[in-house]
């Protein structure tokens, strides 16, 4: 049901496609790269895209075709690490406050107006000019500052789920709430959670290109397209390959996880004629 | 004589909203022996469902139980247990089913998974042993081809398919005690004499005792041993069936028992009563009944009615009497 809506939109099962291509290239970076990306060849410095580089090389001679494959690894994993964690904390808080309400539910709603009012790059600037920059670092700030929304939504629809009469059922057989939380209600409201995670990741990978570009986000020579983009700022006159390829990357990957999103979105909406 | 199962003492329980405190039930008193079949009649709104989610302590956050309410369950204040234990008196000792079979099953679970939730809630079978028994559980309330619906839906249900898969869950473990919410009223007719059949025949071979709660006064006419009989949240009359039907003795229960069409009737106009219920949240000093009632006078509104033992075993709540 859910497939047969989504086939027919054929932007989402392009950005679908894309999103899969990406993570095979990704998993199956050292078969697919022609080159080590961390091989410096003093002999192939700032070449032009051509037959033996496709993409060209940096100022180190470093195969760029090879470097992006290997960083798609690194924003992939961070997109989707962090935004696993941020799922994971918003589905549990949205979902305490949408069944206990009261006390709870303010308690946790006004942590996440405060949250919100925290400009989450900012933050994540300042605490890696604290602790150093590190993968793993970006990666849980990221996901410690992005959990709002999903909290949000989750909330919405517990305040509507928990009202309906299965819920009542569930408890006038003795279940628990923590049964009744995650095991009945929870499944219902997993469909906005979905679209959220994949609209998430796009926007951490744009997150991490842009701290890895200034720097702070993934160090060198480890690859990562934003530190590519930074490497190639340089010779951005003489070699446009260095910033174009990158950026190029960056652009269509989210692009193709945003549509992918809003194809989800569409095919779960009952409400919706495709 | 069986014994007692169940015995509600003067339960009291009040919802509270910004306007007010809304007395939905008013001092309750009832009892109920092992086996048998207690039937709560009366019309939309007059406490019957709060009577029984106050049993079952499901009440929703601003509903509250007067402390002076006592619901004895074996012996024991249901009021008292802390809601751990509570919540293992339900299913296991009190089950429920509800009046919305369209609505009280998860539409994200199969059928299957759903029963065997409930005994896995209160017994450590085995996956594959808990499948069995509810494969049993299904055929015992008349699902065929039980084995291949396991792995259905409820949106590829009936609603009579569903209320019985629903009784399966309630039965699953054995209660003592069952509690059934207007089980009919969603299904047409046919259907409806079906359920009520499956029930009593679960009823006579577990010795379960039902409180069956309707506004079908045929219903209860046919399946129930005892009625009481709610308006505005009070019991107004109790009696056996028998005695209900032959002899009503509350100016209530008469309009209730003149509004049911006769067949073989003339062709006149069936008889109604007017007004509605007062609203719980400002009641009379009398009897709540007066303004509707056909025989009130002005003795009426001094005093509240109690519920008095007119005749053995046929209480009435009405000072005309």
């Amino acid at each position: 049901m859910f497939w047969k809506r989504f086939k027919k939109n054929k932007l989402a099962l392009t950005g679908a496609i894309l999103v899969f291509g990406l993570l095979v290239i990704a998993i199956l970076a050292p078969f697919v790269s022609p080159y080590d990306p961390n091989i410096i060849n003093m002999d192939d410095v700032l070449q032009a895209p051509g037959s033996r580089h496709i993409l060209g090389t940096d100022d180190l001679g470093r195969d760029i075709l090879s470097r992006m494959i290997y960083g798609t690894r690194i924003s992939l994993s961070v997109g989707f690490v962090a935004i696993a964690i941020a799922t994971i904390i918003g589905i549990i808080l949205g979902s305490l406050a949408g069944y206990y309400g009261k006390l709870i539910d303010s308690l946790i709603m006004r942590l996440v107006d405060i949250m919100l009012s925290v400009p989450t790059f900012f933050l994540l600037l300042t605490i890696i000019a604290i602790v150093g920059p590190s993968i793993w670092i970006v990666m849980f700030v990221i996901g410690l500052t992005g959990w709002m929304s999903i909290a949000r939504l989750v909330r919405a629809e517990f305040l509507t789920l928990k009202e309906r009469e299965f819920v009542l059922a569930a408890r006038s057989i003795g279940a628990s709430d923590a049964r009744i939380i995650f095991k009945h209600i929870l499944p219902n409201a997993m469909s906005p959670v979905y679209v959220s995670f994949i609209l998430g990741v796009a926007g951490a990978i744009l997150m991490e290109s842009g701290l890895s570009f200034l720097g702070f986000g993934v160090q060198p020579p480890t690859p990562s397209w934003g530190n590519i983009l930074t490497a190639g700022r340089e010779y951005m006159e003489v070699a446009w390959w260095l910033i174009f390829f990158p950026g190029l990357a960056i652009l269509l990957t989210c692009l193709s996880y945003y549509i992918l999103g809003e194809g989800i979105r569409q095919a779960l909406d009952p409400k919706l004629k495709i | 004589m069986n014994e007692i199962l169940l015995k509600v003492e003067n339960l009291h329980t009040s919802f509270f909203s910004d306007s007010g405190e809304v007395k939905a039930v008013r001092g309750v008193t009832l009892s109920l022996e092992e086996g048998k079949t207690l039937g709560l009649v009366g019309e939309s709104g007059c406490g019957k469902t709060v009577t029984a989610l106050s049993i079952m302590q499901l009440l929703p956050n601003n509903a509250k139980i007067s402390p002076s309410s006592r619901i004895l369950y074996k012996g024991k204040d249901l009021l008292k247990l802390s809601q751990e234990e509570m919540r293992l008196v339900r299913g296991r000792e009190i089950a429920m089913i509800f009046q919305e079979p369209m609505t009280a099953l998860n539409p994200v679970f199969t059928i299957g998974e759903q029963i065997r939730e409930a005994l896995e809630l209160h017994s450590n079978l085995g996956k594959k042993k808990a499948m069995d028994e509810v494969v049993k559980l299904l055929e015992l309330v008349g699902i065929s081809e039980a084995q291949k619906r396991i792995k259905d839906y409820p949106h590829q249900l009936s609603g009579g398919m569903r209320q019985r898969v629903l009784i399966a869950m309630a039965l699953s473990l054995n209660p003592s005690l069952l509690i059934a919410d207007e089980p009919t009223t969603a299904l047409d007719v046919t259907v409806q004499a079906q359920i009520l059949e499956l029930i009593s025949n679960l009823q006579n071979k577990n010795k379960i005792a039902i409180i069956l709660i309707t506004h079908d006064l045929g219903v209860v006419a046919e399946r129930v041993d005892f009625v009481g009989v709610m308006y505005a949240g009070a019991i107004v009359e109790y009696a056996s069936t028998k005695d209900l039907f032959e002899l009503p003795l509350h100016p209530y229960t008469k309009a209730l028992l003149d509004a049911i069409p006769k067949i073989g009737g003339k062709d006149k106009k069936l008889n109604t009563l007017k007004g509605s219920v007062p609203p719980l949240t400002q009641l009379p000093k009398g009897c709540i009944f007066y303004e509707r009632c056909v025989s009130a006078d002005s003795k009426c509104i001094q005093a509240q009615p109690e519920l008095i033992e007119v005749r053995k075993g046929h209480w009435a709540a009405c000072i005309k009497i």
